[in-house]
């Protein structure tokens, strides 16, 4: 008996060309398995055609004048934003605590200080945030001492650990901060404590020669009178109520107010942390998602 | 069924050279469905991320491509089986702890179901290489779902194409007795691959 599977036949059978009469039912069966596999594309099949496209698109984009593919351009982009981290971190922080100038991702650990403009403008001096504006909806508290270590990125650090280690209420002066704190070193009991921000607080009071709550005795309060602010507004025929779950903003030139960081800190709320206020207007859109407060009283 | 050639994917190619968005989709619509076909038949689960990489480094080197349709299907099937070569051996070379689930076949547990459409066809795709070894089912793919004549499917796995059509016979033979009758020993059947 010849071979039904001669060469020819084997190749009619891949191209799918086999004819379906004539031939023994298992050959016609494998045929039938072949035409499925040659079937039709399905739905997952197709998925992923944005990719390709896109893909594609990046491929051929033009490249720039300098000779650099976007591509290459934003590898470099990448590196010098690594490179910039890594020095934050090999520095430990230490360059920001002595400009005063806390990176946003120290704040990370801080909930009540993570909507606080993180930076200041060097130019900016007592004199002037003594004078700064205040916004109809921001809680703005005029600060001192900006760019310092004790300037109010210090300030608030304090406080947030005060907070967290949960010995300190929001009537606190500095010198009961210091008393909470020194217990709140013995005591580590949160796991917060551990968090980058607060092991630099440590550091630099160990690089001051002194404890945390020594230092944190020697930083004054920026703060400022939330009735005061409101008392303000109101002059300008504005309302304002500072609120436990408001978001601090930066502020914007709307109301003014004469302010002097020697004002007593009188902190209605329980758990808000004394926010700056920025006579700057380049960090005005620094906090898109910050709330208004107006319309709350 | 080996692969008829298109005027409008020699267009697409020369199109999506420019980045021609619908000239792009066309060849993805083309080539994707045999070319996952292949790499599920290949590489399992793995299969969607080496067909990404396959397109992307088509992407990235369209620039320099030169041929037709038939250039370009052989070309995505050649980086496709090279990129399987890859994983395969990379997954030699990882240790395996004994009594612990292999890391696929947990994902495989877990991988979305597929679509009833997309399972016949796997599943045929199944019935046709079990019990093949993995050279016929090499080849029997790439002849039948890349649709490669025997001489591409040489160029591409560095072999004759007279060691390609002996081993797709060796193959369609060894599949349609294996149809053939249900009766058949398993020394029988032992006997039968020997001789294959």
């Amino acid at each position: 008996m010849m071979d039904p599977l001669n060469q020819e036949i084997v190749e009619a059978f891949l191209n799918g060309t086999l004819p379906s009469d004539g031939f023994p039912h298992e050959l016609v069966k494998v045929a039938d398995l072949l035409h499925k596999v040659q079937g039709p594309a399905t739905m997952q099949e197709l998925t992923g055609e944005n990719m390709v496209i896109q893909a594609f698109k990046a491929s051929t984009l033009p490249t720039s004048s300098s000779g650099r593919s976007p591509k290459v351009l934003s590898k470099l982009l990448s590196t010098k934003a690594a490179a910039a981290a890594i020095a934050v971190a090999l520095t430990g922080g230490g360059a920001a605590a002595v400009t005063g100038l806390i990176p946003v991702s120290f704040h990370h650990g801080l909930p009540s200080f993570t909507a606080q403009p993180t930076t200041t403008s060097p130019s900016t001096t007592t004199q002037e945030t003594s004078s700064s504006v205040a916004s109809t909806t921001s809680t703005l508290i005029p600060g001192e001492n900006q760019g310092m270590a004790s300037g109010k990125s210090l300030f608030g650090l304090c406080t947030a650990y005060s907070n967290v280690t949960g010995l300190h209420g929001s009537q606190a002066t500095a010198t009961t901060q210091a008393t909470s704190l020194d217990s709140a070193t013995t005591s580590t009991s949160s796991p917060a404590l551990a968090s980058t921000a607060f092991t630099q607080l440590q550091a630099l009071a160990v690089a001051k020669g002194t404890t945390v709550a020594a230092l944190c005795s020697t930083i004054s309060n920026p703060g400022i009178v939330h009735e005061q602010i409101a008392q303000a507004n109101s002059k300008q025929g504005l309302s304002h109520r500072p609120s436990t779950t408001e978001v601090p903003t930066t502020a914007t030139t709307s109301a003014s107010i004469t302010t002097s960081s020697t004002l007593p800190q009188n902190n209605p709320s329980g758990n808000s942390i004394p926010t700056q206020a920025n006579s700057s207007s380049s960090n005005a859109s620094s906090n898109p998602g910050s709330s208004n407060s107006n319309g709350h009283g | 069924m080996e692969y008829q050639s298109s005027p409008e994917l020699i267009q697409a190619i020369s199109d999506a050279k420019n980045g021609d968005e619908r000239a792009v989709a066309l060849l993805f619509r083309a080539f994707n469905p045999p070319l996952l076909r292949y790499l599920r038949a290949r590489s399992g689960i793995d299969a969607e991320d080496i067909s990404s990489g396959v397109w992307l480094s088509v992407a990235k080197n369209i620039a320099t491509f030169r041929g037709d349709d038939r250039d370009f299907r052989s070309w995505i099937f050649a980086t496709a089986r090279r990129r399987t070569i890859d994983l395969h051996r990379r997954l030699q070379a990882r240790p395996r702890i004994e009594g612990v689930d292999d890391f696929y076949s947990f994902a495989d547990r877990r991988e979305v179901p597929a679509l009833p459409d997309q399972l016949e066809i796997d599943e045929a795709i199944a019935q046709i290489t079990q019990g093949l070894s993995g050279e016929q089912v090499e080849v029997l793919l790439l002849r039948i779902i890349a649709g490669l004549s025997a001489e591409e499917v040489a160029r591409i796995t560095a072999k004759s194409a007279t060691w390609v059509r002996v081993t797709q016979h060796r193959a369609i033979k060894y599949i349609s007795k294996r149809f053939s009758d249900n009766d058949v020993t398993p020394e029988q059947r032992a006997a039968f691959s020997k001789e294959l």
